[in-house]
């Protein structure tokens, strides 16, 4: 036995302390201002901001379409991640790739694709008229069923990626057992994979839905113009009320309110997965056998390549229909097709091919730092006997909970001023600390789902040969938990790099990202660039990502 | 004779007033100036006076308006106290004549020689203190007995907020870098709510990086003079800029003004619009724009415009009842009228202006009840590291030849008298204007913008 402090000590006290700063000092200029009214402690803003019946609706709204887009999310993903991992149908790993394409869609484009979809004068929608001779839009995408709609397409990779990584890493002797009972394909399903999954499902979903009531950008396209808000547009509105005395700390308030729901949810999915035993990776078993779904396997193909051309192929269309249009409003026809939008974007900006640098470099660096740190708290949280390990979990988790727009002020709120005389604001390094605090959590969510299947006898084994912690981690651990680690390394790549809200409101000349070069574009009045640019995005990480798996022959990449 | 003498003297006044640009040239500013010689340069240009310098105690004194203009400064006559006031920018100098006591920014400095006014009627003050004061080099060539005065050219760099549209922005900043090389301007442009809760949380966070403001609500001005967020000063055209484009105190200035229209699609819309009363019609119900108060600045000061014009509340219970679409600022009130979502909406003339020519099918009326013409506030923040820069920024905005441009590109109106408006171009002065008063509007703006939240918010 080693004298002195053990190495896990160490860590987790890093661990500790790194997240105080990160995520502890910005949130506490939330709380803080939340509990004060004119200077002063104070409980007046909750009062008057809470007690506001226009915000109690705001509240009902967000749950309402976090409820229902959480709800189709999960359902979607996991059915799909089943199909792809349990069963025979054709083509696979094609399927995988494309049902993953939605990640590769910066929201913000895709909102305003959806919007040039199914909008009221959007091409689906001028079609159905066409067709049926209706003179009124027959979907109406503004409201709470398109917001509902959008969010569902856009949250079900997440969970597919995480229900296929755990499917994958499942225990198949269970399933094997079963069907050597007699079992049929339903039942398989419904009382052996379903109930170990859980963990995994609980996982997803408390990540989809403090997405979704975090959300500020599908909302704000397709709930505000029909006056459907939310918590999170209201925030926003309460936060541009320049004259208003007090108006962050209003803000605050509400953001409060996002905040205890997490913290709730965190501690329901908590107190649901430790009453019982998941681990299922016992280092004894071969890969989980297909099921064989015989004429079904043609269906569920169907189905899959009809998600795919609904969530991914038609707005791409839309916004390349749109980024060669000569102005806004004339017809989509060959006639008034023209490449200057491109040629201005690539060409005349200057700002653009610096933004797809800049967002290239904090894509990368702030996966590999979140999926490093979040790795060592769900380590932390599932195998250390220390008391607190859940703490570093739990503190980690808070920052994804809150508004971009709120964290981002929170941020500034934080780290605007020079500490021991290096100032970070203004600089890139305060977008890769805001996209570290912000996306910490998917790191953790994913890799603890990972972590949780892996039985302790493993490490115990290999600490009984004699391996010290680095070693058993380095030959035991990591090598079981890859699919996790890899699967969280693009999970915070993906949004990294077209992210929007956050740099938004710390970007400075010099360091703009993706998605601030975007929307600016669109919002200046030039529609057409922004669609131009939209595409060129796309078209680099389905390329980024075509390359990956050439090079890494499969195993990485969507 | 001696009315050629006159009518020499008449025409060399003349020239010294309106002659030169008092604009600081990209390599900075030299002026030279012979005791005894009417024969006066500026960045190597000669310059006639109608008086030269004179000496005395050893000092050499020059006419105050040569050096006043040669720098882009204001200057004052009190006919009552008998002092000259020396404005450039943030230095307020003011001399008595006759005494030896002058004020710079309200501290009193002692002179070696009194400013006098010389029979020729024309008012000499001591070169060297002047042009020290102001920051300027002063050198002298005692064998040619020659004065020289040199500004040094500016660097730096400044960090410009405005919601300003980019395309626009980004073309006054490429301008700008032909006449001011040495200076970078940072430009973060935002919707004016991002821009001012970025700005608010500077401030409230105790580090305010921004130099230079200008949104699209002017009241926003008057709230951050009340704050006490500014800083004076008075660039060269102040002189010539009309009240209403100026801050009583001096705080900030207008460098452009943008009316709002009634923008509709020529495609889906028979009968033409006129007024703001055509936005309650049953035939446009649910297809009808406006942008948010809340976060667009120019639908802020619209809506309060509108109240402080005979419109109540009650205008936009019954625009919510006829279906009314709220979006985030007029450039998106002007897409959805173009791609026929709505048939008609509110929006800048600017941004109308500019689709219009670009092909899409719109086009926009001023509205006869009255326009909202608002100017576009420019400020420079007290904070500010670079005063230099942000001062030549301004000038530069304020000047002929940037405010033709600003013409020329429909970027905005000109504040500036004297452009050449194109051919076909309506006189600004036949748009009907609705009252208003940036300050009163200032005071309400809060109110005005939770009004506006809860009749739209909650649906």
């Amino acid at each position: 036995m080693k004298k002195g402090i053990r190495p896990e000590v160490w860590v987790l006290v890093f661990l500790i302390l790194g997240l105080t700063v990160i995520v502890i000092y910005p949130l506490w200029q939330i709380v803080s201002r939340a509990f004060s009214y004119n200077g002063m402690l104070s409980l007046e803003s909750i009062r008057q901001t809470w007690g506001d019946p226009l915000n109690q609706l705001a509240l009902t709204r967000s749950l309402t379409v976090s409820g229902f887009g959480t709800l189709f999310s999960v359902l979607l993903g996991s059915l799909l991640a089943w199909i792809v991992t349990r069963t025979d149908i054709p083509h696979v790993r094609l399927v995988k790739t494309l049902l993953i394409t939605p990640f590769l869609i910066p929201p913000f484009v895709g909102a305003i694709a959806w919007l040039q979809l199914l909008g009221p004068v959007g091409y689906l929608n001028k079609l159905l008229m066409w067709m049926t001779g209706s003179g009124e839009p027959l979907f109406i995408i503004y409201g709470p069923v398109g917001i509902i709609l959008v969010m569902t397409f856009f949250s079900y990779p997440t969970v597919f990626l995480i229900m296929c990584a755990a499917l994958e890493k499942m225990d198949a002797t269970l399933e094997e057992a079963a069907f050597m009972s007699a079992a049929g394909k339903w039942n398989v399903l419904k009382d052996i994979t379903v109930p170990i999954m859980a963990p995994a499902i609980g996982s997803a979903a408390l990540l989809v839905f403090s997405h979704d009531m975090a959300n500020f950008g599908i909302p704000a396209i397709l709930g505000m113009p029909r006056g459907y808000l939310v918590l999170t547009t209201k925030i926003f509105q309460a936060i541009q009320n320049f004259g208003l005395k007090n108006n962050f700390n209003f803000a605050s308030a509400l953001a409060m309110e996002l905040l205890i729901m997490a913290i709730t949810a965190l501690f329901i999915q908590k107190i649901y997965t430790s009453k019982k035993q998941y681990t299922v990776v016992t280092g004894k078993s071969a890969h989980p056998r297909t099921m064989s779904m015989g004429t079904w396997k043609y269906i569920l193909f169907g189905f899959a390549m009809v998600l795919f051309i609904c969530t991914t192929l038609a707005p791409i269309t839309a916004i390349v229909l749109s980024s060669i249009i000569k102005a806004v409003g004339l017809p989509p026809g060959p006639a008034n097709w023209t490449f200057n939008n491109y040629s201005y974007v690539l060409l005349r900006s200057q700002t653009t091919i610096r933004a797809l640098r800049n967002s290239l470099f904090l894509g990368v660096a702030s996966a590999t730092i979140t999926t490093i740190l979040g790795g060592l708290i769900s380590y932390y949280s599932v195998r250390s006997k220390l008391r607190g390990h859940q703490v570093a979990d739990f503190i980690g988790s808070l920052p994804y909970t809150i508004p971009g727009t709120v964290l981002g002020l929170a941020i500034i709120l934080a780290w605007s001023k020079p500490i021991a005389g290096v100032t970070i604001y203004d600089t890139i390094w305060i977008i890769l600390l805001a996209y570290v605090t912000n996306y910490l959590t998917l790191s953790i969510r994913t890799t603890s789902a990972s972590f949780a299947q892996i039985h302790e006898s493993l490490d115990e084994a290999a600490r009984m040969s004699g391996a010290s912690w680095w070693r058993t981690m380095v030959d035991v651990v990591i090598p079981l938990v890859k699919p996790g680690l890899i699967a969280s390394w693009f999970l915070v790549f993906m949004p990294s790099f077209r992210e929007l809200t956050l740099s938004i409101l710390l970007w400075s000349v010099g360091n703009e990202t993706i998605g601030v070069s975007v929307f600016n574009l669109s919002q200046g009045g030039q529609p057409q660039y922004a669609s131009a640019m939209g595409v060129i995005l796309i078209v680099i990480l389905f390329t980024g990502n075509f390359l990956t798996r050439k090079l890494t022959k499969g195993n990485y990449g969507f | 004779m001696k009315k050629a003498v006159v009518m020499l003297l008449v025409v060399s006044l003349f020239a010294v007033i309106l002659g030169f640009t008092p604009v600081r040239a990209a390599g900075g500013i030299v002026v030279q100036i012979t005791v005894g010689s009417t024969k006066a340069y500026i960045n190597s240009k000669v310059v006639v006076l109608d008086q030269p310098p004179i000496i005395e105690n050893g000092r050499t004194l020059v006419p105050v308006r040569f050096i006043g203009e040669a720098f882009g400064a204001t200057i004052g006559w009190d006919p009552v106290k008998k002092t000259v006031s020396y404005v450039l920018e943030d230095k307020n100098i003011v001399l008595t004549i006759g005494s030896i006591t002058a004020m710079v920014n309200g501290v009193k400095t002692t002179l070696d020689v009194a400013p006098k006014i010389l029979p020729t009627g024309r008012t000499v003050v001591p070169v060297r203190f002047i042009s020290e004061s102001i920051g300027a080099k002063v050198d002298w060539n005692s064998t040619t007995r020659m004065v020289t005065v040199t500004v040094a050219p500016i660097t730096g760099t400044i960090n410009y907020y405005t919601s300003m549209p980019e395309v626009n922005i980004t073309a006054l900043i490429e301008e700008f870098k032909k006449v001011q090389p040495g200076i970078k301007v940072n430009l973060y442009r935002a919707a004016t709510g991002t821009v001012l809760a970025k700005l608010n949380a500077e401030i409230q966070g105790g580090n305010v990086v921004v130099d230079v403001l200008s949104v699209a609500e002017p009241s926003t001005s008057i709230l951050l003079r009340e704050q006490g967020q500014l800083l004076k000063f008075t660039p060269s055209g102040a002189k010539n800029l009309a009240e209403q484009y100026k801050d009583k105190d001096g705080y900030f200035y207008a460098f452009g003004v943008t009316d709002m229209v009634i923008i509709y699609n020529t495609q889906l819309v028979k009968d033409k619009p006129t007024g703001y009363s055509d936005m309650l019609k049953p035939e446009y119900k649910g297809k009808v724009c406006i942008g948010d108060a809340a976060s667009s600045g120019a639908f802020t000061h619209l809506v309060g415009t509108m109240l402080q014009n005979g419109f109540g509340w009650d205008y936009f219970q019954k625009l919510k009842a006829n279906g009314v679409v709220v979006v985030p600022g007029p450039s998106d009130v002007a897409q959805k009228v173009a791609t026929g979502e709505v048939l008609i909406g509110i929006t800048q003339d600017s941004t109308a202006k500019q689709m219009k020519e670009s092909g899409s099918p719109v086009d926009y009326i001023y509205p006869a009840e009255g326009t909202d013409i608002k100017n576009c506030n420019i400020e420079i923040l007290k904070s500010t590291k670079n005063k230099d820069a942000a001062f030549a920024w301004i000038e530069f905005l304020l000047s002929k030849e940037t405010q033709q441009f600003i013409l020329d590109n429909k970027i905005m109106t000109p504040v500036v008298p004297g452009m050449k408006y194109p051919a076909n171009s309506i006189d600004p002065s036949t748009i009907k204007a609705m009252k208003l008063d940036d300050e009163l509007l200032a005071t309400q703006s809060a109110d005005t913008i939770q009004k506006f939240s809860q009749i739209f918010g909650g649906a």
